[in-house]
């Protein structure tokens, strides 16, 4: 018969006396017992960091979270900085990071080691789609002549990029969906971009559909939407589907934890964000603003971004390429 | 709202309030060293959600007026940047101070901000749609071209020993490096170090090499009594002569502020440079430059106040921003649902107006302010500097920290003040080591974009008219100092002043 070493006993003592322990603990101290930062790594201003403080201030006002929820901004490095710090946290739910696709495709060109995987997803919380476009009296007056123009003469026609991130990725994904060949040049943000594009400096750019309605005053004109449908606000501009280009692809604003943090703090930190989105005046802004206000939670969130890891990755090792190409140089 | 009415109603109680309010706190953070007018509207942009539109952009362009300003105290008194675009009034606003005449410093810089703030003022109401056409036919090539004319400073700021300010320029241009090089998205130089790879933030590198140095340096002379300002505040009114004397410096500086400031992302600091250059170059006095002179303190005072004008032109006519201000800015517009862009002024004129009599406003509280604040500070030279130090460090640190959130700012900050204080015991000058530092990064970025249009070819450079103007002005302006001293070699040998120690203006 086997007998309890003194160990054993002690071992399942502790275990004993610590699921009521452990309950208690968890009634005294229900997450989250104090205020939660939220990593925004961007500077402020821009539309992720609109959504963030738009939420924030919902919450905090409605009292969404029985903590104050806030928002730090930490902007170096295009947000490597940031996402690093939220991954390198600990896993105590009291860290949360809010970024956008930028998480995918910083580690598709290299930038960083980790993409989503290294997080644990709480949800999207805005999602805006995305297109090419040029100056009213471009030379280019569809999409098909862009195509037309760019397979008779490769990298002549210029594309206005911030590298690593979508200005660049999705031109990249389209060029190569549709077989053409653009010539990149770095300017930045959507507002540097708007900049070289009205200076005739570049012919084209990627922009959202928010910066579309924004910018349509400064003579900014969509050729194409990278969108399943057409954009009903835009409902002139065809899809890259209906030219026979495959390429769709969408802005998403997302929330995440370092891994490790248990799903029940997740969980309630989703139903927060969730009740702010459906807060009329909060849903009033993001239309305002021509943001889709659509909560997908955690789970979903991590199947459609491991969708999307394939065709990033296929890009980035593009980019990847012309940079080792330029660092022989 | 027509403008007048938008004055109208600045002068109404609530509104005068929020307005002086944040000219004042903008003052404030423009004194204290690290916390930058950036930083300060960055944080109060949440608070803007729950204020009117015109609320909220009267305060927000008041702090920024507030912020441009109130370096110059910090940099006059203490030789520490209060803000970043104050570094070239730290040359020489404290050594005129160090000579007696803090008052004098203090009230021609203050006068410059405000003339330059209001040159700007009149060129952003008259000639915000031409100018935006203008600065948005600047592309890469041309704003290399017009950073390679600040960088020229180098040259011209190392007259001393040539040897030690080149090498001093190119020690900031390195610094300048490691990171995430922003034009392929490469990490270079970071060695490995993850926290590297945002790179050496100028903020904390500045506050390093001006403030920590300069408080060890002091802080090792608290018991030898190193010699203290006295606090003679005489001069601090400038009278209408020196605008006579001053006055095309003044106009001329401004006009380059306001160019720069329009020029999406280039920046105050940037515009004080080559105003300070421009300065020099055409002084009959440019021997004292670094020593105390005047015509340098009005130059770059007057420069980067108006670059607050310029800056709001592609703002509020095509929505463009470049540094943080300026995003903040923009952000507030957005936020408050409202379109920057040409159909602002038709829409929104409200909006408009309200930024344009802002503007003027802030300027003249600025001034106000700054004329009862700089009796007020000059008192702080009084404090013994055993208090004054230690509270010089403290805000550094929360500067340094501020920007980013992350205690690696806090190292570099430190780190730098040590090669600072090195630097100085070497009688390395510092000034070229900030030009590099923050023009490097700028003029790679601008090339390496061009350079990516045009497929590589150099060509643009100098077919396009403007860029190839500007780099044969940068050429002139390299080779001036040389051709000047070989004239006056040839004149004869009547020697130079002493490069170092303070000697008489007019000697």
């Amino acid at each position: 018969m086997h007998t309890l070493t003194r160990r054993e006993a002690l071992r399942i003592l502790a275990a004993a006396g610590a699921v009521p322990l452990g309950l208690a603990g968890a009634a005294a101290a229900a997450y989250p017992d104090k205020p939660v930062r939220m990593i925004i790594p961007i500077a402020p201003g821009g539309q992720t960091d609109v959504v963030g403080r738009l939420l924030q201030l919902t919450i905090d006002k409605r009292k969404l979270l029985p903590q104050p929820l806030v928002v730090i901004n930490n902007a170096a490095a295009g947000g490597t900085v940031g996402t690093r710090l939220v991954r390198d946290s600990d896993p105590d739910g009291y860290t949360i990071g809010m970024f956008h696709m930028g998480l995918l495709t910083a580690p598709a060109v290299g930038v960083v080691d980790y993409d989503h995987t290294a997080f644990e997803l709480v949800g999207q919380v805005g999602r805006t789609q995305v297109g090419l476009g040029c100056l009213e009296d471009s030379r280019f007056k569809s999409i098909q002549d862009v195509v037309a123009e760019a397979k008779a003469r490769p990298e002549t026609i210029t594309v206005a990029m911030n590298i690593g991130l979508l200005p660049h990725f999705v031109p990249l994904m389209f060029q190569q969906d549709a077989g053409v060949r653009f010539r990149y040049v770095q300017s930045g943000g959507g507002a540097v971009r708007l900049k070289s594009i009205l200076g005739k400096h570049t012919e084209l750019s990627l922009f959202s559909g928010p910066e579309f309605l924004l910018f349509k005053s400064q003579g900014i004109r969509p050729l194409v939407m990278f969108s399943e449908e057409r954009v009903p606000e835009l409902s002139g501009v065809p899809t890259a589907k209906e030219i026979g280009v495959a390429t769709v692809f969408e802005e998403r604003v997302i929330v995440f934890a370092p891994k490790g943090v248990p799903r029940a703090s997740l969980d309630v930190v989703a139903r927060a964000l969730r009740a702010a989105m459906e807060d009329p005046e909060v849903a009033a802004r993001y239309k305002g603003l021509g943001i889709d206000g659509v909560f997908i939670e955690g789970p979903r969130l991590k199947t459609i971004l491991d969708g999307l890891k394939g065709p990033i990755t296929k890009v980035g090792d593009v980019v990847k390429q012309a940079q080792a190409e330029q660092k022989k140089k | 709202m027509t403008l007048a009415d938008a004055f109208l109603h600045l002068f109404t109680l609530k509104a005068f309030a929020v307005m002086v309010g944040g000219v004042a706190l903008g003052v404030s953070v423009g004194v204290l060293p690290g916390i930058t007018a950036g930083t300060l509207m960055a944080l109060t942009l949440p608070f803007t959600y729950q204020m009117s539109s015109v609320e909220a952009v009267s305060l927000l362009i008041a702090m920024f007026v507030g912020g441009v300003s109130g370096g110059l105290i910090t940099a006059t008194l203490m030789r520490i940047p209060g803000e970043p675009n104050a570094i070239m009034t730290c040359l020489d606003g404290y050594q005129l101070a160090r000579r007696g005449q803090p008052g004098r410093a203090l009230g021609l810089g203050n006068a410059s901000s405000l003339v330059g703030g209001s040159l700007s003022w009149g060129a952003l109401v008259l000639l915000s749609p031409p100018l935006a056409r203008l600065a948005v036919s600047f592309g890469p090539f041309e704003n290399f071209a017009v950073i390679v004319m600040a960088l020229i400073l180098i040259s011209s700021l190392s007259e001393a020993s040539f040897l030690k300010g080149l090498s001093s320029g190119l020690l900031g241009m390195l610094v300048s490096y490691p990171g995430i090089d922003e034009s392929s998205g490469i990490v270079r130089l970071t060695f490995g170090v993850n926290a590297l790879e945002g790179g050496f933030n100028s903020l904390p590198v500045i506050l390093g090499m001006f403030a920590v140095s300069q408080v060890v340096a002091d802080a090792l002379n608290l018991e030898g009594g190193a010699e203290p300002i006295r606090a003679s505040m005489r001069g601090m009114f400038v009278s209408l002569r020196d605008y006579a004397v001053h006055g095309w410096n003044m106009v001329r500086s401004s006009l380059i502020g306001i160019w720069i400031g329009i020029l999406p992302g280039v920046g105050a600091t940037v515009a004080s440079i080559v105003a300070y250059t421009t300065a020099k170059n055409l002084s009959k006095h440019s021997d004292e430059f670094g020593s105390g002179s005047e015509e340098a303190i009005v130059a770059a005072e007057s420069a980067n106040n108006a670059t607050t004008g310029g800056t709001l032109v592609p703002i509020l006519t095509l929505g463009i921003a470049g540094g943080l201000t300026d995003s903040v800015l923009l952000g507030a517009l957005v936020i408050h649902n409202l379109q920057p862009g040409p159909l602002l002024f038709k829409n929104n004129p409200e909006i408009v107006n309200t930024i344009f009599a802002t503007h003027l406003v802030a300027h003249l509280v600025m001034f106000a302010l700054m004329t009862f604040g700089i009796a007020l500070f000059a008192r702080l030279m009084l404090v013994p500097p055993a208090v004054i130090l230690p509270m010089v460090i403290v805000f550094s640190v929360i500067g340094a920290f501020a920007l980013n959130n992350r205690p690696f700012d806090i190292w570099v900050m430190l780190g730098f003040g040590l090669l600072g204080i090195l630097l100085e015991l070497a009688r390395v000058p510092l000034a070229p080591f900030v030009v590099g530092l923050v023009l490097a990064p700028a003029a790679e970025a601008e090339l390496r974009a061009g350079l990516m249009a045009s497929a590589g070819s150099y060509l643009p450079l100098v077919q396009r008219p403007m860029a190839g103007t500007m780099l044969a002005i940068a050429a002139a302006l390299f080779v001036w100092p040389f051709v000047r001293e070989w004239r006056r070699a040839a004149r004869g040998p009547a020697g130079r002043p002493p490069e170092t120690g303070p000697h008489t203006p007019g000697g």
